[in-house]
């Protein structure tokens, strides 16, 4: 088959054109906060200082941040690859090798990533104005500190594109392209006693890295030491989460007699690593908001006390600046979360339309659909949270208990923030409605 | 049952007293294409009706817009009330309301059944119920039943996944009958089976009208099919071209 027939087919249209939209907006999305979240990291690293605070807070940032941003690009690639599940088969019945419909696909969804990448990148001209907003070691941020090399500016969106590719690669090797459709290939997650147990060695050994860390250390093991404990940590959540999340969904699903509570918990059970991904960037939030904003509290105790005196002036603009740091990871990330259920939840409704036609004919309200695909989301979303919240008290048993004792405003504080940020999904998922809406009144439903 | 178009509607007069449903007029365009042009249709208690033509001649559009999936351009839907209360003029409620309706007073079964893959059978066939208000044991209890009456007792943990093509289908009628509706609408309810299958599920579709006073509505390609109903409506371009 010729190249020309292939990108005939491939051309977006109807709903895929609606897909293709959201491809953009979240490369783009991504893009713009990649290049603010390095711009700060600069930022911080660059402050006058020998405070090593700091470099911890520069390398923070950037690790804490891209990690979702590159859930946000890869989950978006991953979708796009897969939603064009009907022109995919219709290749390969026309006689196109499975290998080269992956190839057109990638190929597709890689120029897709990087027209948005591209409209992100020109958008971060802005950026430097933008974040002279804010002020870091005592003094607002100044454009001309905020640009990035030219290597850096040059080097960042090939490489979001790239990403885009692979993650669009690797989306594909999870569904089977065959002449008649195209399949997702679905493991339902195991969690045996030895992986358990392990999970539990890692969180404890964690905990004791935590207790013993000490700026004696000095700032690369330091930095080293805390990013391996967190990613542990995060590991063993992305590990035990989907089992969790799926032992309790079976649970419910069981007993309920509410319908919309049934359907969202046995869509749960069917992928719960796809639910666990959606909100993952939320619990890596969550881990880090609540030793991070104890530690605030704890400090800011400190500061409005007589023992002020045992901080130097760098401690102290550093602790303005962390304040600066947890507002602007807090802000990221839900951000990119809802971005991220907004685009799932989409790319959901219109791959499902079937069996929402289905549940629509039989006679279940809209609102009622509407509230099971919300209830799929904010079941997994509260277990992250609470799971993590968990996780990250006991790794922080002491910072946590000290800011209950001396600064339980601050903890209360952390808990408000941890609420908006589930009302953030809800509102993710609630953006999508009119989507359903849509394939609920298309024409075609009719046919 | 009578089925006529708009100049012979008069003439069924005589029937007007017991229809359970009644269509009149109905017009339905997507975008340039007249789906439906002055449809009209009447259902009896107990009685089977085939809806058949050709492909695109509308025969799924005038099922959709009498069963209130969608609303006509023009026409009346009009269903008589359970213990003749009333009626109620269907193409004048609202979207969420002609919902509740369907859930209420119809059941329907489709080609691939359009079962819930991620529910087990007894829960796909429980969840109209559910959605009614009933509670989970109760609801749970009557699904079985139903399961049983349809020859499929033991398979209710079962995913739609894990049931044959046929197994499917008897599901889907169990379910269309849970919430004993007064029409039951079928669009192509064998269209996927082979034919041993496609008899014993038309079987048990015609049994759901065995003395009890619902309609049963069969939109069908199939030629046998028609043959083993009350009557049958043709349909071209839009119209109802004949009765038998």
């Amino acid at each position: 088959m010729s190249t020309s027939a292939a990108l005939l087919l491939i051309r977006p249209s109807g709903t895929s054109a609606t897909l293709t939209r959201l491809q953009l907006l979240a490369s783009g999305v991504t893009t713009l906060l990649t290049f603010a979240v390095i711009m700060l990291a600069i930022a911080f690293w660059n402050t006058p200082t020998n405070e090593v605070g700091y470099t911890v807070l520069a390398v923070s940032l950037v690790g804490l941040l891209i990690v979702p941003l590159i859930t946000l690009g890869s989950a978006t690639a991953r979708l796009a690859a897969r939603s064009r599940d009907d022109r995919l088969a219709t290749l390969r019945l026309l006689g196109a090798t499975s290998a080269r419909v992956r190839r057109i696909a990638v190929t597709e969804v890689t120029v897709i990533a990087a027209m948005g990448v591209l409209i992100g990148t020109v958008f971060s001209a802005a950026l430097p104005f933008v974040l002279g907003l804010l002020t870091v070691y005592g003094e607002p941020l100044q454009a001309a500190e905020l640009w990035l090399p030219w290597w850096l500016t040059v080097a960042i969106p090939p490489a979001l594109v790239a990403l885009a590719g692979i993650s669009g690669m690797l989306g594909l090797r999870q569904v089977m392209l065959s002449p008649l459709g195209v399949r997702t290939r679905q493991d339902v997650p195991r969690l045996s006693w030895l992986r358990l147990l392990a999970a539990v060695a890692v969180l404890g050994i964690a905990v004791l890295i935590m207790q013993t860390a000490s700026d004696g250390w000095g700032a690369v093991v330091l930095i080293i030491v805390l990013a391996v404990a967190v990613l542990a940590v995060m590991g063993v959540l992305g590990l035990v989460g989907p089992f969790i999340v799926s032992r309790l969904a079976h649970s419910r699903a069981r007993k309920t007699a509410d319908p919309t509570r049934l359907i969202a918990s046995r869509s749960i059970i069917d992928n719960p690593r796809t639910a666990w991904q959606e909100a993952s960037a939320l619990a890596l939030t969550t881990f880090v908001l609540i030793p991070a904003g104890s530690m605030l509290g704890y400090l800011d105790t400190i500061q409005n006390s007589a023992s002020r005196e045992i901080m130097t002036t760098d401690q102290l603009l550093m602790f303005a600046d962390a304040r600066t740091m947890v507002i602007a990871l807090v802000t990221v990330s839900f951000l990119v979360v809802a971005c991220q259920i907004a685009i799932t939840q989409t790319a959901a409704v219109i791959e499902r339309r079937e069996l929402y036609i289905a549940l629509d004919r039989i006679g279940m309200p809209a609102k009622d659909l509407n509230r099971s695909r919300r209830l799929r989301v904010t079941m997994t979303a509260n277990i992250a949270v609470i799971g993590s919240a968990i996780a990250a008290a006991v790794l922080a048993f002491w910072m946590v208990f000290m800011a209950l004792a001396t600064a339980p405003l601050f903890v209360l504080a952390i808990i408000i923030v941890l609420t908006v940020g589930l009302l953030l999904i809800q509102l993710g998922v609630t953006s999508t409605n009119p989507v359903l809406a849509r394939v609920l009144n298309a024409p075609t439903r009719g046919e | 049952m009578s089925a006529t178009t708009d100049s012979q509607h008069s003439r069924a007069g005589a029937q007007t007293l017991d229809w359970l449903l009644r269509a009149e007029n109905l017009s339905k365009a997507f975008g340039q294409t007249q789906a439906l042009s002055k449809a009209c249709l009447d259902l009896y208690p107990g009685e089977a009706v085939a809806i058949m033509g050709p492909s695109g001649s509308g025969k799924s559009t005038l099922l959709h817009a009498i069963a209130g999936i969608i609303s006509a351009d023009e026409g009346k839907v009009i269903l008589r009330r359970p213990d003749d209360e009333g009626l109620d003029d269907i193409t004048t409620l609202s979207e969420a309301k002609r919902s509740a309706f369907r859930l209420h007073r119809f059941g329907f079964v489709f080609q691939q059944g359009m079962l819930i893959p991620e529910l087990t059978a007894e829960e796909n066939i429980a969840l109209p119920l559910l959605l009614l208000g009933s509670g989970r044991t109760e609801a749970v209890q009557q699904a079985n039943s139903g399961l049983e009456r349809l020859g499929l007792a033991g398979l209710g943990e079962r995913r739609i996944g894990q049931l044959s093509g046929g197994q499917a289908q008897r599901v889907a009628i169990a379910r269309a009958l849970v919430t004993d509706p007064t029409i039951i609408f079928a669009d192509e309810p064998t269209g996927s089976l082979d034919s041993r299958t496609a008899e014993e599920v038309l079987d048990a579709l015609l049994a759901t009208n065995d003395g009890a006073d619902r309609a049963l509505v069969i939109v069908t390609h199939d030629e046998q099919v028609a043959a083993r109903c009350d009557r049958t409506v043709r349909m071209l371009d839009g119209r109802i071209e004949a009765t038998r």
